[in-house]
């Protein structure tokens, strides 16, 4: 059945994905009138179809497909879940704007057809596949990225693609590794490699994976794209790479990180370790520096990376499957704080309101609704509890404590500095005075959605810590 | 007093006396005579010792109220808490808390961050070659600790 149903799932996105841009330019002479409802019906049936199958492989294992180029388990569609309700907040949050655009049928068509490339990548079994889905889920984020067309959008995807060869270069190289080592381009076959394989092979491919998966996701030193993709390029673009782009390329990290944990050995966590301080002191410090919220959000990213890293650590130690669970929680975390603020900072613009701090005063009280929005988010950002941002650190955190309390230590001061950033927009939404004439309207779907955002961190915060015993690879 | 064995460890002494009487009686006369023991005890024990000690118990909190808590406790341990707080944290909290702590902690940060900062200088060259060296690092340190 979940080849079936994976089937449906690609002929859904890829028919949507070929087909609304073609109404839209051609059969209604660029009325751009289909896409984005096409775009929504397949993205909300494909968050039916991976509802329905969570329900049924929750305490299922993994099952492989496609002749075994998948693996898909509960974990997998988790993520595919996450990835999928990020890409449709950011296609009913652009209604608003995008449709605008010149090139909107575009936009539309690579939304749904960048999902269906998460789910492979996700779920890639063999490497041949994951080459396949990680260049559709890059070349799609590329030109995304640079679709609005305006200087920074293009010099944006300048930067990320050019640093994106080097990724992908970096990937062939570890696979062609993986692959001297088994003989197998199945992505289980890593697990198969012998204790007694020459160990300094493994961790070449190892180092290798880390630094390409890495980049995508920002992991300091390999995150150079991020502050400016992230920073300055459209917000609502920014949303689908934290929704879509950023969980799909983590999940696929965290499943081949998994099965070479155990062959690096004692090494591992102090590795991963310092990959995980360096990135979140990096994004944590540099982000209490800023003054504008959409650069301060783009290295609250990569601090966030960081704290992901922490659950990475703990593979093959006695916090493994705490780890994994505080990885699954907190790309929601993740997903829900980056989509929300994203998508609320292109509701700014749209409303002429700028990104600076000092633009923000008496935002409480002229949109009051939304600005509590932000408030829910910024606080999961921080951790306070019940939010689901609470829960995934706390996960995270814990699952490292056996292993490398230093880490854990480290974590918490990291989490304590970012709580001086994370404060300034809501001292001068609430505390500061500022014009006060109401410009909120919650029926602008960008608006709606980062309500959204901000009442699924509640619900989530108190729904998903417990299934997330069953987030087992 | 069949079925109602349990009372007889309650009644104590007067279990014996009780035996034919019903058990509602015998427990209303157990209390009349229990408590008129009592009372006969505590008229004593109030009699002797707490009357009987009454100027002692004056002159001991006299002494208390003057010498433990007005001299020891309002005058004494107060100056020398506020003398250790002027000698301890004139040396600590100005130079450790205040400069330290609060100020060159904090400069520290954002002088870290300053630095941080220059690396996004906005030239994909410059993203390149810190890519490129910060990989050589991690391979390094990989290959440094397995050696």
């Amino acid at each position: 059945m979940m080849e079936e149903m994976f089937s449906l799932l690609s002929f859904i996105l890829i028919g949507v994905g070929i087909l609304s841009p073609t109404l839209d330019y051609t059969i209604l002479r660029g009325r751009k009138f289909v896409s984005p409802w096409l775009t929504l019906v397949a993205l909300i049936l494909s968050i039916g179809i991976l509802g329905y199958l969570s329900v049924t492989s929750i305490d299922q294992p993994a099952v492989q497909i496609f002749g075994g180029m998948m693996e898909v388990g509960f974990f997998e569609i988790f993520l595919s879940l996450i990835a999928t309700l990020g890409a449709t907040f950011v296609a009913v949050a652009s209604l608003a704007r995008v449709r605008g655009w010149s090139t909107s049928p575009s936009f539309y068509s690579l939304l749904s057809l960048a999902v269906l490339g998460a789910y492979y990548l996700i779920a890639a079994h063999d490497f041949v596949l994951l080459i396949g889905a990680w260049a559709l889920v890059s070349v799609i984020s590329y030109v995304l990225v640079g679709i609005k067309k305006d200087e920074r959008s293009v010099e944006g995807a300048v930067k990320y693609s050019l640093m994106g060869i080097i990724a992908s270069v970096l990937i062939l190289y570890a696979i062609a590794v993986v692959f001297s080592l088994t003989g197998s381009t199945s992505v289980g076959s890593i697990a198969n490699i012998p204790q007694g394989a020459e160990k300094s092979l493994v961790l070449l491919a190892s180092v290798f994976f880390v630094s390409a998966f890495g980049f995508k996701i920002g992991v300091v030193p390999f995150h150079g794209w991020l502050p400016d993709v992230y920073g300055k390029v459209h917000p609502m673009l920014v949303a689908f790479l934290t929704g879509v782009v950023a969980v799909a390329v983590g999940g696929i990290l965290i499943k081949i990180l998994h099965p070479l944990a155990p062959l690096v050995g004692n090494q591992w966590p102090v590795l991963i370790g310092l990959l995980s301080i360096f990135t979140m002191t990096f994004g944590n410090i540099v982000a209490l520096l800023q003054k504008n919220l959409q650069m301060m959000m783009a290295y609250s990213s990569i601090a966030h990376i960081g704290y992901i890293l922490v659950g990475v650590t703990a593979m093959s130690s006695s916090g493994e499957a705490l780890g994994l669970q505080g990885i699954g929680l907190h790309f929601v975390a993740y997903m829900l704080a980056g989509v929300g603020m994203f998508v609320f900072l292109a509701y700014l613009l749209r409303k002429g309101v700028g990104f600076q701090m000092e633009d923000l005063k008496g935002l409480g009280r002229r949109m009051p609704i939304v600005s509590v929005a932000i408030l829910i988010i910024l606080l999961s950002l921080m951790g306070i509890p019940p939010l689901i941002g609470f829960w995934s650190k706390f996960y995270l955190f814990t699952s490292v404590i056996a292993v490398a309390p230093w880490l854990a230590l480290i974590a918490i001061i990291n989490s304590g500095i970012s709580l001086g950033y994370y404060i300034q927009p809501i001292r001068y939404m609430f505390f500061a005075k500022g014009t006060e004439v109401a410009e909120e309207k919650l029926k602008d779907p960008d608006a709606a959605i980062v309500v959204l955002a901000a009442v699924l961190m509640i619900v989530a915060g108190f729904l998903l810590p417990s299934i997330a015993p069953y987030l087992v690879i | 007093m069949t079925g109602l064995n349990f009372l007889t460890p309650l009644l104590g002494p007067l279990s014996a006396a009780a035996e034919g009487v019903s058990p509602s009686v015998a427990l209303i006369y157990w209390f009349y005579i229990e408590g008129l023991g009592f009372a006969i005890a505590l008229m004593y024990f109030y009699h002797i010792f707490v009357r009987g000690g009454r100027p002692f118990y004056d002159m001991l909190s006299k002494w208390v109220d003057r010498a433990i808590i007005d001299d020891f406790y309002h005058k004494y341990l107060p100056g020398a808490v506020e003398l250790a707080y002027t000698k301890l944290f004139h040396k600590f909290e100005t130079p450790v808390v205040d400069e330290g702590y609060n100020r060159k902690l904090v400069d520290g940060v954002l002088r870290l961050g300053r630095v941080l900062r220059r690396i996004q200088t906005g030239k994909i060259n410059h993203y390149l070659i810190t890519f490129t060296l910060g990989l050589l690092l991690f391979i390094a340190l990989v290959f440094g600790m397995m050696v």
